[in-house]
């Protein structure tokens, strides 16, 4: 949901600058079905009912989970010409590393849901437990490999949306951000490219 | 229905359209990679 979040800001902040949709437009995006189809497959795990999983051993979710990151890889190298899709890229890897480090979820901290406001999201908070809407599973921080790149950022009350969040996340946010910069507010000195409603 | 004919020929722009492609692609990617915690908003939406 941050991420979301961060694409409505960076969208209303190319706007404040001057920018024009007239300008993502003329983006060329290659192999964006690659995209949606993996989020696809994510959502399938997403939004199961939260189970216990005995941590480190694989599954077929889990390859499943893995194998859509590998398709999101697919569509950022496709889409490399991009501006900012090279840091869309490294926050997809540190990601990526992080939950196959962690038997293929996204390690979280029990505090961290808790902090949150999300402790309802998981029948417990006990190491091993998946995260409703999420594809977070519950896990020690001496239990967490790679723990700097797990979801350690808490965005609680009075922000409005509560979220939590890791340096991968952040990194592919100012990736969007600079990918939006530049293809909003154009090339300096080129004109933006105009819509056919001229 | 002027106004509506015009906002469906805008929709129907081939330049809109792949606006909200390009739009949709993102977020898919976005979504994709990092963790999209909240959508039950942390108010138990476990329905």
């Amino acid at each position: 949901m941050i991420l979301i979040i961060a694409l409505a800001a960076s969208i209303a902040v190319a706007l404040l600058r001057g920018g024009r949709f007239a300008g993502l437009a003329s983006l060329q995006v290659r192999c964006g079905l690659l995209a949606v189809l993996a989020f696809a497959v994510q959502t399938l795990f997403i939004y199961q009912k939260p189970v216990q999983k005995v941590t480190g051993v694989w599954g077929w979710q889990e390859a499943a989970l893995m194998g859509s990151y590998l398709l999101l890889l697919a569509t950022t190298w496709a889409n490399r010409h991009l501006h900012g899709m090279a840091l869309i890229t490294l926050g997809l890897i540190l990601n990526l590393v992080v939950m196959a480090a962690n038997g293929g979820w996204m390690p979280i901290a029990p505090e961290a849901v808790r902090r949150a406001g999300f402790a309802r999201l998981a029948p417990s908070l006990t190491p091993g437990m998946r995260v409703f809407s999420s594809k977070d599973i519950i896990l020690l921080r001496v239990q967490t490999r790679l723990w700097f790149l797990s979801d350690i950022f808490v965005l609680s009350k009075p922000f409005p949306v509560a979220s939590v969040f890791c340096v991968g996340d952040v990194v592919s946010a100012l990736g969007a951000f600079a990918l939006l910069q530049k293809g909003m507010l154009g090339h300096p000195g080129r004109p933006h490219a105009e819509s056919s409603q001229e | 229905m002027r106004k509506v004919q015009v906002t469906l020929h805008r929709l129907a722009n081939p330049n809109t359209v792949r606006l909200i492609w390009l739009l949709l692609v993102l977020a898919a990617m976005l979504l994709g990679i990092g963790a999209p915690l909240a959508f039950g908003g942390g108010s138990g939406g476990q329905g």
